[in-house]
Formats: structure tokens, sequence, C-alpha cells
């Protein structure tokens, strides 16, 4: 019997994990025919107080207002991530970059990366109204840094203490915005209409740089970290 | 005067505190870079959290309600509420109190600057999403929390850099992944079927559906894993045992707790309609096998800090006895839970702090090489056997009580059979316990060599273990005032 188990094993595992992703499959199918959706009155909920969010597009609202406190901590997820993956925070060892004039990388990153910045710039200033926002512009902004990158151009050195302040800058602004708002009104995270717009827009803007240049890292620390 | 003082700042700014404090220090931390400011700010605005936490206890228990506050003034169901009632308070006040012990000893810990620069700014995201975890009121706003609290965890054991800790983090990394994911499932099945996401509106919605079973089923397999209740706990011992001493002992002592209370909150509050007679004996069952081998797995390991994982396994298992006891006698099982947390969280904390002080000195931490070192390292062998005693469950300490309360409970609701758990835990718990201590106590033999090597080590300083001697008291006092303690938790309900 146990010689049979272990000769067997892979299949014997192979058939349970098989059967439990089934059974799983047909329960969680049948408790989502056998269930009514909501009826989505909380959809209508947020368009109705939309204009006292400061923005108009419905998911920036929910983003940066309605469940803002969801976003400070995510920011905080962001720069824990930068942290743990810093190949250097102290001292940064020797390696030496050599600028290969006109490689055909760079020349399309010379191209691309002053067109890339306005867009980025774009996305983020259309977040208010219609899809776009902080991510967005941030997603670009790194791929114009891993382009650099990969043309062998050093443009960042992140055991800098300005480069910190700038990856902590989305969590950092965020705070600050609290803070005053709180001095201010009592209210835990609680923008006023007339300012909604504005410190939104402040906050995606510095966050925009502070996720580019963790996004960045993340591509550094597999690329040149272990060098 | 100063009454209204202290209730105007506990009931507007103490929740806020909570959370932007320790991410403004963290951010400091990190962008200043400089150790010297992240330890003594860490030691002030660790002492100012625990005031912040004493207050806000203070007022829970008295006033007897909770501390409400909705973020950004939208109500639910469109913005989230938080929320601190009897049980949050005292998770909150425990996890400042370890927190500061914790900081302390690690002021004097590390010595890499490396690791401590990295150290800092990851222990107070830590501690921010484990206020998170315990005030949220908002099932979507947990899950954004457990996110945080599963990456800090597996960077600061990373940090560690040994090859051990490295898979044991990334072990740690896919199932708290995993865990999350599963109860990011459970959420948007609950979210589908009713639309909202806090808790107390979830809880006033829900009945005993298909899509609710599963949702719960989800819920508290994601939450097994996260807290390494038995069959799941796979992944804990080597989590535990290679990170460094005080990522172990936060790990062991609170990280475990809030995926437990998580757990805790659904199961009792929010889908109690679903929760059957059948469903909360499994989990007594599952808890009861973990105490058996949790402890019979602490006996043979040949590692200190090992031993001490495993024993995490054990005593995580004995608050899942709760469960069957919660349909019967609902306020006597919570007050034990919240009891035996309490006691567990202080006394597991200073072990894991004592056995560091131990690794560091001996080099290693290997059980058998461990002989005589109660010369050496008095006080630290001192705290783990008030540690071990309150694991144990022997009176005075706070871990008797806790055990005393589970028995009493067990009877109570006529289901005297978790009792044998009880004895045949403790007695476990001592065998592995005292086989420690044994060795401590022993005279090492005189081989050639040995002796000059042993002298080699004497000299270490164990102020370090202020915050730990100050945990090991508390398990005693808590031991003492049992009744103060528990007539609080009881008459807030």
């Amino acid at each position: 019997m146990s010689t049979l188990l272990k000769s067997h094993r892979q299949a014997i595992e192979k058939a349970i994990i098989v059967g439990l992703v089934v059974t799983f499959i047909i329960t969680l199918l049948l408790a989502l025919f056998n269930q009514p959706v909501h009826d989505n009155s909380l959809q209508a909920l947020a368009v109705a107080d939309i204009n006292q969010t400061g923005v108009t597009n419905i998911v920036t609202a929910v983003l940066l207002n309605y469940r803002a406190y969801d976003t400070f901590i995510e920011f905080s997820v962001f720069l824990c991530v930068a942290i743990a993956v810093l190949p250097y925070i102290l001292e940064v060892p020797v390696v030496k970059f050599q600028l290969h004039t006109e490689s055909q990388v760079l020349l399309i990153a010379k191209a691309f990366i002053p067109l890339t910045i306005v867009m980025a710039g774009y996305l983020l200033w259309i977040g208010s109204s219609k899809p776009g926002g902080a991510f967005q512009a941030a997603a670009l902004l790194a791929g114009c840094l891993v382009l650099l990158s990969l043309a062998n151009v050093r443009v960042i050195d992140f055991t800098k203490l300005g480069y910190r302040l700038l990856m902590s800058s989305g969590v950092l602004a965020f705070s600050v915005a609290i803070l005053l708002f709180y001095l201010e009104s009592q209210a835990f995270i609680k923008f006023p209409v007339e300012l909604a717009g504005a410190s939104i827009l402040a906050i995606e803007f510095f966050a925009t740089f502070a996720i580019a240049l963790i996004l960045f890292l993340c591509f550094e620390s597999i690329n040149k970290g272990h060098a | 005067m100063l009454d209204s003082l202290i209730t105007t700042f506990v009931s507007t700014y103490s929740i806020p505190v909570l959370i932007v404090l320790p991410v403004v220090i963290a951010v400091i931390c990190f962008v200043v870079g400089n150790i010297t400011l992240s330890r003594i700010v860490s030691v002030v605005s660790g002492i100012f959290l625990v005031i912040t936490c004493l207050l806000q206890a203070g007022y829970v228990l008295q006033q007897t309600a909770a501390i409400e506050l909705v973020v950004g003034n939208w109500q639910p169901p469109l913005g989230i509420r938080l929320s601190v009632n009897e049980f949050s308070a005292i998770m909150l006040l425990m996890t400042s109190t370890i927190g500061l012990a914790i900081t302390f000893y690690s002021t004097k810990y590390f010595n890499s600057d490396d690791k401590e620069v990295r150290f800092w700014p990851l222990w107070w995201f830590l501690i921010t999403a484990l206020n998170g975890i315990f005030i949220s009121s908002d099932i979507f706003n947990t899950y954004i929390m457990l996110e945080l609290l599963g990456l800090t965890a597996v960077s600061l054991i990373a940090i560690q850099g040994t090859q051990q800790a490295l898979q044991a983090s990334f072990q740690y990394l896919l199932v708290g992944l995993f865990g999350s994911l599963m109860y990011l499932l459970g959420v948007a099945i609950i979210y589908r079927t009713y639309g909202v996401l806090d808790n107390q509106l979830i809880a006033n919605m829900v009945e005993n559906n298909l899509s609710m079973q599963l949702a719960l089923v989800l819920i508290t397999l994601g939450m097994m894993m996260k807290c390494a209740l038995f069959p799941l706990h796979f992944w804990l011992p080597s989590a535990h045992s290679n990170a460094s001493a005080p990522v172990s002992a936060m790990l062991s002592a609170l990280v475990v707790k809030a995926a437990f209370f998580i757990l805790f909150t659904f199961w009792f509050e929010i889908l109690t309609a679903v929760v059957t007679t059948a469903a909360v004996t499994v989990m007594g069952i599952f808890g009861a096998m973990a105490v058996i081998y949790g402890s019979y797995r602490a006996f043979t390991s040949p590692r200190l800090k090992q031993l001490i994982a495993y024993s995490t396994v054990a005593q995580i298992g004995y608050l899942f006895l709760a469960f069957p006891l919660m349909i019967a006698t609902p306020e006597l099982a919570r007050t034990a839970v919240i009891y035996f947390i309490v006691a567990h969280g202080c006394a597991k904390a200073a072990m894991f702090l004592a056995a560091g002080v131990i690794q560091k000195t001996m080099g290693h931490d290997q059980l058998s090489q461990l002989q005589g070192i109660a010369t050496k390292l008095p006080l630290s062998i001192f705290i783990f056997a008030v540690t071990s005693a309150s694991l144990i469950g022997l009176p005075p300490s706070g871990g008797f009580i806790a055990k005393w309360l589970l028995l009493n409970n067990a009877v109570e609701a006529d289901q005297w059979w978790w009792v044998l758990t009880l004895f045949i835990g403790g007695l476990l718990a001592s065998a592995y316990l005292f086989r420690v201590l044994n060795l401590a106590f022993t005279t090492p033999e005189n081989k050639d060599g040995s002796e000059e090597k042993f002298h080699t080590v004497s000299m270490v300083s164990e102020s370090k273990l202020l915050g730990a001697v100050g945990l090991s008291i508390i398990t005693i006092v808590i031991g003492l005032n049992a009744m103060w303690l528990t007539n609080l938790i009881t008459s807030s309900y």
C-alpha cells in the first residue's frame, strides 16, 4: 500500500488538486447563480455626491475622496515595497556605466521620452474628469526610465536622499494634506469642497513621481541590483 | 479640565493618530536614513502610542461604548467607518506595548547598519498595518491593511539576509498572497450579493445562503493560512525561526493575532447568520489538533527558536478551542479569547527577545549546546522561565488565568471534552519548556577547549532586555489582577 502511494505520489497529488479545484468552481458557479446581484444603489449614491468631491470622474472620486483612506494605505504599500527591494541605501558599490553613444535604444529613447512625458502629464491632468490619473501616468514615466536604463544611461542614484524623498513624496503629500485639513475641520481625510480638486491634483502629482520611481526601482533591482 | 481634554483627544484625535503617526515616522526613518535619529524618533513615538492607546482603552472600557470615526464624513456604505470597541482597544494597547518593548530592544540589537536602516521604516509600516486591522470596520479596507501587513512582514524576515531567511520569506510571501486572495474573493462574493462593505451593514443584511457559506469558507481558509492554524501552519516555523529576534517576536505575538482577529470578527460579528454548530466544532477540532501537534513538534525541535515557533502553532490552537464555546457562552468565551491573546502575546514576545540574546551570545541556537547558559545569561533565562510559566499555564501568570477561563467556560458550556486538550497541551508545554530550562541550568561537562570557548562569550550586555522584563512582569501582573481585567472586559459588552 505504502509503496503504491509512494510510486504514484505525483498522480495522487494532481488528482487531489484537480478534485479540489473542480469542487470549488462548481460551488462558486452554484453560489453565483443562486443569488441575485445587488441593486447597485451605491453607484447612485456616489454619483449623487460627486459635485462635493472636486472631481467629475467617478473612479477618481472613489479612489481619492470617498475611499481616500484606502489609497493612502495603498501608497504606503508601494513605499514598503521600495524599501524592501532597494539594493543599497547607505553606500553604492562602484559600478561603471558607459554611455554607448548613439546606440539604437538611445535613439528610440531620445525620440520617445519627451513625447511620453507630455502624455504622462496629460493623463495625470485628465484623471479628474476622464479615465486616467496618477497610476497610469506613473507607468508611462517608469517606462521612460526603463528605456534610459536599457540604453545604459544612469539617471538615478538611489542612494541619494533626494530620491528617497521623491519616492516617499506621495505618502508625504497625502499626510500633509490630511494633517492640514484635520487641524482645520476636525474631520479625518476630509477635503473642503472648494479645495478638493486642487488637493487631489497635488497629491496625484507627487504620487506620480513616487510610483514611477518605485516601479523603475523594481526593474533596476532585478536588472542591476545584484551586479 | 484635564478630563475634558482627554475626552476630546480620545474621541476625535486618537484614531487618526494610530494610523498617521506610524506612517509619518516610517517615512521620516526611510528618508533620513540615519540610524541614531531613527532610534530616538522610534522610542519617543512608541511611548506616545502607548499613552494614546492607554487613554483610548480606558475610555472605551469605562464608557462601555465604542469610539467611532467616519473617514471623510462619507457615511457608509459610501465611505469607510473606523471603530474601536473593547476587543480592538485591548488589541491596540497590546500592540503598542509589545511594540515599545521590541522597539527598545531593536535599538541595541542590530550589528549591521544596512539591516537597521531598512528595519525602522518597515517596522513602523508593520505597526500601521496592525493598528489599521484592529480599527477597521470595513471588509475591503481590512484587505488593504492585510496586504500592507503581509508585505512588511515578508520584507522584515528577508532583511535578515541569510539563505534560510530568504527561502522562508519567499514561502511566507506566497502563503500570504494566497491567503489574501482567498480573503479578497470572499469579500468580492459578499459585495456582489449585498453591495456594501461596512461590517455593520453586512451583518444587518446577511442571510444563510450558499454564497455567504462560500464566502465564509474562503475567508476562513485565507485567514487560517495567515494565522497558521493546523493543518495550514507549515510555513510558520521556518518563517518565525529564521527572522531576526525582534521580528520573530512581533510575528508570533501580534501578526498571527491580527489574522485571528479578522477571522473572529467574521465568524461572530459579520457573518454570524452562516455560522453553525458543526462549523465551530470543526474549528475547535483543528485547534485541538494544533495544540497537540505543535507541542509535539516543539518537543522534538533541535533549535531553540524553532521550538518557540512550534509553541506558537500550539498556542494558536487554544484560541480556536474558544470557537465551539462561542455559541453556548459567548461572553465568557470572548473574555477568554481576549485574555489568552494578551497573555500569549506578552509571553511569546518576551521569550523570543530572550532567545535572541541567547542566540547572539552563543552564535547559534542549537539546544544540545546550550548547557549551563543560566550562569552566563541570567536575565535571559529568568525571562524565559517566567514566560514559560505563562505558556504552560502555571499560577499566578496570565497564561494560567487564560487557561482557567477556557476550562471554566468549557465546563459551563457542557463541552467538557475540550478540557482534555487543555490538560494535554499544558503537560506537553511543560515538557518542551523544561527541556530548555533543564539544559540551561546543567553545568557543561569539562571537555578540552570547551571551557575556554565558553569564556569568550561571557561579556554580553543584557540591558536591551529591559522591555522584555517589562513584558514578563505584565504576564504576572495580569495573572494577579485577573478579576479586575476580566470584569472590565465583560462589563463592556
